[in-house]
């Protein structure tokens, strides 16, 4: 089978008062541990449509589509990894002071079946005119392009949320750490 | 709408194979089985069995994981040497000693607010700047750490392996102070008073870990705290790193009151129980580790000059192995060489001339306190001989950092712990006793 991914990651402004992060944590975490393709199919719908939502806060992002299978196939172990080895979250909390802003990120990929409409459909999807590359209408376009995925052709896919706790966002100076480097301003 | 002209099946299914759910990240991954089966490259059973072992094990064991247990349930198992640190992270602080207390020696009195451990990594964590990149403060994350996963039942009808209630660290904390930690707050206070604010000043404490923290606490009026603790506490652990966690418990509001500090010189603070004696054949637990310090052409980039190698007695040297390659290194940087002296805890104590006080001198006298920066004139050389370094030095002032023959500085199995394993990598079970749980696991699943 020839692989292609597509990643998509968005970082938000973590608002005190938005139930933003609470939703997506229920959505993802809530979510059946076996699941049929049209169940995955609506819960990528319904985590694309409150980022949508949200769109306002977007402060940073980045996104990927390749149709080179190795290269699929290492990138979606990379974001997977991202996950597993908890990489990008804080290791202590960082509270809500007041006057300091807090981040979280969201982060959705997917390993396709390459050759597929579906995987076809995303490269159109992806296909972006560079100076379009890091803007917020491109971000929401791509979001709103989810719900042509067809789980038939995703072979996984794995969504996070970063932070699980509300005390636990990311700060302006965990942003700008070489860890974080491949996240660009929207915008 | 989704597009159902791709390659459909009916009643196919996804499953999910990792759940990640802690304060700082939550999350899940899902499989769709029927394009698994369809590639015959990637079976469901390798790829489980390399995330096991490859993906940092922290996946939780879902119904898919399980099946894949049953199926391996005729597979040989052997004792695997798996990193300690991994082990807890995925199975819990107590891997393989679940319910076993721990032991608190010296536990102050007085109010102790447990919730306020919660801000114990924020206040430990360097301001931001220089000192930032080097701080390692893996024991701190400990804390409120919950497993990811639980062991398998085991087939003999037994509970499976920790199966008690998990308790995390910070629920079982306690602060400690103990009379060792007092010499130690008084003597890095005496620094503190004797350094002021001069610049080019880091200091890298290797006492035993409480201790380590005590005199941090009282030089924190001068120098700002830079963990080096790169362990877990256990229950069995080589280590006793859960005093060092207390000890950071006590000092809590004192390094919180001292935050906001006119300078930011480092004073890196190491546990010089880090490497232990231990022997294999004991039911301890390996949470040993080597120290992370950084470099001196590093130190010396930032901006530092001198740095004092504080220990306990003249005795406590030479430096270990893991920190003569840093202390004795050839400075080859574009900045001046950091210039390293030796500092004994021993050589501060109490005037017996001035009763008015806790306060301890540098040599024991206000006048010998006096001439400290006459004992560590930075810039010039020890009076002893260059050259191959004594055996012991009477004073700690006189050591010098100098290469020595090669010392074995590292050990491939400092901080690894066996674990009972499959031949496809599934963790059974800690195997600190070892032959129990061995004869327990082989003697179901072996074929």
């Amino acid at each position: 089978m020839i692989h292609n991914i597509f990643a998509l990651e968005v970082c938000l402004r973590l608002e005190p008062k938005s139930a933003l992060r609470e939703q997506l944590r229920d959505l993802v975490m809530r979510h059946p541990a076996a699941t049929t393709p049209g169940k995955q199919w609506e819960l990528l719908r319904r985590v694309a449509g409150l980022l949508i939502e949200n769109e306002q806060l977007f402060e940073k992002g980045c996104w990927d589509f390749f149709d080179d299978d190795a290269r699929a196939q290492k990138d979606y172990d990379m974001w997977s990894k991202g996950m597993i080895t908890e990489e990008g979250a804080r290791k202590v909390p960082s509270g809500m002071p007041a006057g300091e802003p807090r981040y979280m990120t969201f982060t959705i990929a997917l390993l396709l079946k390459g050759g597929t409409p579906c995987a076809r459909q995303m490269s159109v999807l992806c296909n972006v005119r560079e100076p379009d590359l890091w803007k917020r209408e491109t971000f929401v376009t791509i979001l709103r392009g989810l719900s042509k995925v067809s789980y038939a052709a995703v072979k996984s896919d794995v969504l996070y949320l970063i932070p699980g706790d509300p005390d636990w966002g990311l700060t302006e100076a965990d942003l700008k750490l070489p860890k974080f480097e491949y996240l660009r301003e929207i915008a | 709408m989704s597009d159902q002209s791709d390659p459909a099946k009916p009643g196919a299914e996804f499953e999910r194979d990792v759940k990640v759910e802690k304060p700082g990240i939550v999350g899940a991954r899902w499989w769709h089985k029927s394009l698994m089966d369809e590639d015959g490259k990637v079976q469901r059973r390798s790829v489980l069995a390399g995330f096991a072992v490859a993906g940092g094990v922290v996946a939780t064991m879902s119904a898919m994981g399980f099946g894949l247990y049953k199926l391996m349930a005729g597979e040989s198992t052997a004792l695997v040497p798996k990193k300690a640190l991994d082990m807890q992270r995925q199975f819990g602080w107590d891997f393989g000693a679940r319910g076993v207390p721990l032991v608190f020696n010296g536990v102050a009195e007085g109010p102790f607010q447990r919730s306020e451990l919660r801000m114990l990594g924020q206040i430990m964590t360097p301001a931001p700047g220089a000192n930032t990149k080097y701080q390692v403060g893996t024991l701190i994350e400990s804390l409120y750490q919950q497993p990811t996963t639980t062991l398998p039942d085991p087939q003999d009808g037994q509970p499976a392996p920790d199966s008690a209630p998990f308790k995390p660290l910070a629920d079982v904390l306690m602060p400690v102070i103990t009379p060792e930690m007092k010499k130690a707050y008084a003597a890095g206070e005496a620094l503190a008073r004797l350094t002021g604010w001069r610049p080019g000043l880091a200091v890298l404490v290797d006492l035993p870990g409480p201790e380590a923290v005590a005199f941090a606490a009282g030089a924190a009026s001068s120098f700002e705290p830079v963990l080096l603790l790169d362990n877990w506490p256990h229950p069995h652990g080589v280590v006793p790193s859960h005093m060092t966690l207390g000890a950071l418990a006590y000092y809590q509001p004192r390094f919180l009151s001292t935050r906001e500090r006119v300078v930011s010189a480092p004073l890196f603070v190491l546990d010089r129980a880090r490497l232990s004696p231990y022997s294999e054949d004991t039911n301890k637990f390996d949470n040993r580790y080597y120290a992370r310090m950084p470099k001196l052409d590093m130190l010396a980039k930032d901006g530092v000059r001198a740095l004092f190698y504080v220990v306990a007695t003249p005795a406590a040297l030479p430096e270990p192995a893991d920190l003569h390659a840093i202390l004795s290194a050839k400075q080859t940087g574009a900045e001046p060489a950091v210039d390293v002296r030796a500092l004994a805890l021993s050589e501060f104590a109490p005037d017996p001339s001035v009763a008015s006080d806790d306060k301890v001198y540098y040599g024991g006298t206000a006048r010998t306190d006096a001439a400290f920066w006459d004992k560590y004139p930075f810039g010039s050389k020890p009076a002893t001989t260059p050259g191959t370094p004594p055996a012991s030095v009477a004073a700690a002032k006189d050591y010098q950092f100098v290469s020595r023959p090669a010392i074995a500085s590292t050990l491939p199995s400092l901080g690894t712990v066996a674990v009972v394993a499959t031949a496809s990598g599934l963790i059974l079970a800690a195997a600190l006793d070892r032959r129990g749980s061995m004869n327990r696991f082989a003697g179901g699943w072996s074929g």
